[in-house]
C-alpha cells in the first residue's frame, strides 16, 4: 500500500523475548484514530490486561509520530508516548518535541510499541530498516545529558535519542522521558521505561515522508506558516520571551499560584518575563518550527554561576519560583538542569518541593526528617538540595519522589495539603481563580495537567468576547470543544502553540494535502477523530477503576478561600460543572460514555471490555 | 552567495527540509538536503553549504573529473565513482552524500532561487 503523510509501519518490539518485527499500519486505524494519541489509545485499550502493574512487564508503551511529524508543516516535530501512568493508575500520555519524531518517521516507521521487559539493561536502536536490541549496562546510572553526550559518540552525531536518566531507572513516577532537552516530562513514563529495563531508544533513519498533493500542500504550509508568523503570540511574545511571556499576566490576574496554592500574592516582587529574558542567551526550536519558544538560558555571575538550561519555561519558573516562595532565577535554572538530568519532570518536582515546604512550615515534617535540609519557604539552596536527593532517590529522597498523593498519605496531618488531581500534581493555575480551569483539572483524562485544554484563553484573552475568569456559563462547552481539539492535536504531530494560533479550518486542509484521506478535509470529521480518541481514553480510565468520585479537585479549593491577590475570597465547586460537562459529553450522570454515543463515534462496542 | 549566522540558527531545520523539497517535489525530509544544520546538541551546530569558495578544491581533488563549475558545481553522474574525496576536500563541510545513492550532493542555489534562506525564519541563512 502507498502511504502519504504516513510511514505505513510500526515496529513491535517484545522486550522479553527480544523479537522485533516490523507490522504494516492499518488503514482504517490511521482514517479513524489519526496518530500519535489516537495510535496509542488504540493499542492500549486493545492490548493491555485490565488492571495491570504499570511498572510490571505486561505495560505497554506507545512512542507514536502523527501524519504531520517530520513535514514542513509548522511546529509538526512532535510525538506522544503513551502508557499506564505509574503516577495515577490510568492513562498518560506525554507529549515532546525536539527531532526524535521526525527521525522516527526518515527511519520507516510511525510507532513504535514495546511490551514485555528485558532481564537486563539494554537500548532499542533502530537504523531505517533494521533494528536491534543493544546491551546498556554501561549507561545505567548515568544521566541524560551524559547518556545523549556518549551516544551520539558511539553512533553519529544525526542519531536521535529518547532516554530516561536516574529517576527513571529508580521508578519514581515523577520520571520522565528525555529526547534532547524536551521531554515527555509527565506522568511517569519514564519509570515504564526503567521497569523495562530500557535505557533509551536511538534512531536514525534516512528516508522522506511523502505528500498526495504537494503542490496544495506547499501553499498550506506557506499560508499557515505567515499566519504564525504574523500572529503577535506566535510570531513575536514567545519567539522574544518563550513560554514565559504570560508571567506577569497570571500574576496580575491571581491565578499563578503561591506557596503550595495557599496565597496568589508574594512579599517580594514576583518574577516576571523580563527577569527571566536576562539569562536567555539564544534562541533555540523544535524541529520545523519558526515559533523557537525554546530558550537557552545561563546564570553569569554568582554562586551558580555557569548553571544552564534549556528554558526554564513558565512552568519550571512557576514550581520552583512562587510554588516555593523562591524568586532567585538562577536556582529556578539549576533546578531545571537537574530535572532534565536525571530525567524528572519539572513541574510535578517543583510542586513536590512547594508541598514539603508547607509541610515543613507547618512543622509536620522537621529537618530530623529532611536530612537537616531546612525546607522553608524561598530557600533557593534547599529547593536545589531537594532536587539531587529526589533525583537520585538518597535519604528522605527515596520517599519523595513518590509523588504528592503518597507523601499525603506518608505525612501525619498532612492529607488534604497536596495540590494534585487523580495522582498527578497540579501545575501552574490556581483552580479558584480560573473555574474553567477548574472544570478543566478535574476532568483531565491523565490528572492535573493544563495541556488537555486551557480555558484561561478564552477567559481572559479571547479578544471578542472574554468569558472571565469566575462565571460558570460556557465553561463546560470550551472545556470539552478544547479536549476534543487537543487531542486531535496530540494525534497529528502539531504543536500545540501553533494549534493556538490556526484554527480547525486551516490546519484540515493540511492534513488531506499531505495524506489524500478525504474525510481529514473536514474540519468536523477532525474533531470528532479528537472526540472518538478522548472516550476510548474516558472507557480506559473507566476499565482501570476510574468513577466519577475521581473527577474532582482537592477539597480545599472549595473551602478554602483565596486570601489574597484579585481573586481573595474566591474558591470553587466544581460538582455543577461536571455533572453539565456530562451531559454535553453525552455521558452519564456518573460519567460513562452511552452506547448510543459509542456508536456515532463508532468505537466498536464490546459489553465484555467496555463498561459504560 | 549566502551569508551564514551560526549565532541566529535556532536548530528548527526548514531550510533542510526547503532544500529537500526543492529538489525532490514531494518529499517531506531533511536527509536529501544539500545544506546541513549539525545537530551538535546542546550547543548549535554549524551551518554547512557550500558558499562556493575560488579554490573549488572539490573540483580539482576529484580523479574522475566528475564534477564542474557553471556557476555553480555540478555533478555528471555517469563519472562519479563515489570516492567520497570531494567531501574530505570541501573546507566547510559543504558537500553532502546522498544517503541512497552515494553521490556527492552539492547546492546549486535551486537556479537562483535559494530556497533555505527564502524559508529561514531567523535571518540565519540570507543570500548576499
Amino acid at each position: 500500500m502507498v502511504w502519504n503523510g504516513y510511514a505505513g509501519k510500526i515496529l513491535e518490539v517484545d522486550l522479553t523475548s527480544g523479537t522485533i518485527e516490523p507490522v504494516a499500519l492499518d488503514r482504517n486505524m490511521a482514517e479513524q484514530y489519526v496518530g500519535g494519541k489516537g495510535f496509542g489509545i488504540r493499542t492500549i485499550y486493545d492490548r493491555l490486561p485490565v488492571g495491570c502493574d504499570p511498572l510490571g512487564p505486561d505495560n505497554i508503551l506507545v512512542f507514536a509520530t502523527g501524519p504531520l511529524t517530520g513535514t514542513s508543516a509548522p511546529a509538526s516535530g512532535r510525538m506522544e508516548l503513551c502508557t499506564k501512568s505509574p503516577a495515577t493508575g490510568l492513562w498518560l500520555d506525554s507529549n515532546a518535541g525536539g527531532s526524535f519524531g521526525p527521525e522516527l518517521k526518515y527511519a520507516g516507521y510511525d510507532a513504535v510499541v514495546v511490551t514485555g521487559a528485558s532481564p537486563s539493561p539494554v537500548l532499542l536502536l533502530i537504523e531505517n530498516g533494521s533494528a536491534s536490541l543493544v546491551p546498556a549496562g554501561d549507561y545505567w546510572g548515568v544521566d541524560t545529558i551524559e547518556t545523549h553526550r556518549r551516544l551520539k559518540e558511539t553512533y553519529t552525531i544525526d542519531h536521535k535519542i529518547a532516554c530516561i536518566g536516574q529517576s527513571g531507572e529508580l521508578l519514581s513516577p515523577l520520571a520522565g522521558v528525555l529526547t534532547e532537552f524536551r521531554s515527555f516530562g509527565r506522568g511517569g513514563a519514564g519509570a515504564v521505561m526503567g521497569s523495562k529495563n530500557l535505557k533509551a531508544v536511538v534512531v536514525n533513519g534516512t528516508g522522506a515522508v511523502m505528500t498526495a498533493d504537494t503542490r496544495e500542500f506547499s501553499r498550506m504550509v506557506r499560508e499557515s506558516t505567515n499566519e504564525l508568523s504574523n500572529a503577535p503570540d506566535t510570531g513575536s511574545a514567545k519567539p522574544e520571551f518563550g513560554t514565559n511571556v504570560i508571567l506577569s499576566l497570571m500574576d496580575y490576574t491571581g491565578i499563578h499560584p503561591v506557596k503550595n496554592f495557599h496565597q496568589s500574592t508574594l512579599e517580594e516582587k514576583p518574577i516576571d518575563e523580563h527577569d527571566v529574558r536576562n539569562y536567555y542567551e539564544r534562541h533555540r526550536a523544535c524541529f520545523s518550527c519558526t515559533i523557537r519558544c525554546s530558550k537557552i538560558a545561563r546564570v553569569k555571575e554568582g554562586p551558580l554561576k555557569g548553571a544552564f538550561t534549556e528554558g526554564p519555561e513558565y512552568e519550571t519558573v512557576w514550581s520552583f519560583g512562587s510554588q516555593c516562595g523562591n524568586t532567585d532565577i538562577p536556582s529556578i535554572i539549576e533546578a531545571e538542569h537537574l530535572c532534565d538530568a536525571y530525567g524528572l519532570d519539572a513541574v510535578s518536582v517543583g510542586n513536590v518541593v512547594g508541598f514539603l515546604m508547607d509541610c515543613f512550615e507547618r512543622k509536620l515534617i522537621t529537618a530530623a526528617e529532611t536530612g537537616g535540609i531546612e525546607l522553608t519557604w524561598g530557600n533557593s539552596a534547599a529547593i536545589v538540595e531537594a532536587v539531587h536527593l529526589i533525583g537520585k532517590r538518597e535519604g528522605p529522597g527515596r520517599e519523595w519522589g513518590q509523588g504528592v498523593r503518597q507523601l499525603e498519605e506518608l505525612i501525619p496531618g498532612a492529607q488534604g495539603l497536596g495540590a494534585q488531581v487523580k495522582g498527578l500534581e497540579l501545575p501552574a493555575y490556581d483552580p479558584r481563580a480560573s473555574k474553567g480551569m477548574a472544570l478543566a483539572y478535574a476532568t483531565s483524562d491523565r490528572g492535573g495537567c493544563h495541556l488537555r485544554s486551557w480555558p484561561i484563553g478564552e477567559e481572559l484573552m479571547n479578544q471578542t468576547n472574554p468569558l472571565g475568569l469566575h462565571t460558570t456559563e460556557f465553561k463546560p462547552e470550551i472545556v470539552k470543544a478544547q479536549q476534543d481539539f487537543y487531542c486531535l492535536v496530540n494525534c497529528s504531530g502539531l504543536c500545540l502553540f501553533a494549534a493556538f494560533t490556526l484554527s480547525l479550518e486551516q490546519i484540515a486542509p493540511l492534513f488531506q494535502s499531505l495524506t489524500g484521506i478525504e474525510s481529514f478535509g473536514n474540519a468536523m470529521n477532525l474533531l470528532l477523530a479528537g472526540e472518538r480518541v478522548n472516550n476510548l481514553v474516558r472507557l480506559f480510565n473507566l476499565r482501570e477503576g476510574l468513577t466519577a468520585a475521581g473527577d474532582t479537585l482537592p477539597e480545599r479549593f472549595r473551602t478554602e478561600p483565596l486570601p489574597d491577590g484579585p481573586c481573595k475570597g474566591e474558591t470553587v465547586d466544581v460538582l455543577p460543572l461536571i455533572k453539565t460537562y456530562y451531559k454535553i459529553r453525552g455521558w452519564t450522570a456518573d460519567g460513562k460514555p452511552t452506547p448510543e454515543l459509542l456508536e456515532k463515534l463508532a468505537i466498536p462496542f464490546n459489553p465484555e471490555t467496555t463498561r459504560p | 552567495m549566502f551569508i551564514l549566522k551560526k549565532g541566529k540558527c535556532t536548530n528548527c531545520r526548514l531550510c533542510m527540509l526547503a532544500c529537500t523539497a526543492a529538489h525532490y517535489p514531494g518529499m517531506q525530509s531533511t536527509k536529501l538536503a544539500r545544506i546541513y544544520i549539525e545537530d551538535a546538541w546542546p550547543e548549535i551546530g554549524g551551518i554547512h553549504v557550500c558558499l562556493p569558495c575560488k579554490d573549488r578544491s572539490c573540483i580539482s581533488v576529484c580523479p574522475e573529473e566528475a564534477l564542474v563549475w557553471e556557476d555553480h558545481v555540478v555533478l555528471l553522474a555517469d563519472k562519479c565513482t563515489r570516492c567520497g574525496l570531494c567531501v574530505d576536500a570541501c573546507p566547510v563541510g559543504g558537500v553532502r552524500l546522498h544517503p541512497e545513492t552515494g553521490n556527492p550532493h552539492i547546492c546549486d542555489t535551486c537556479d537562483g532561487i535559494y530556497s533555505c534562506a527564502k524559508t529561514c525564519p531567523t535571518g540565519a541563512i540570507s543570500r548576499r
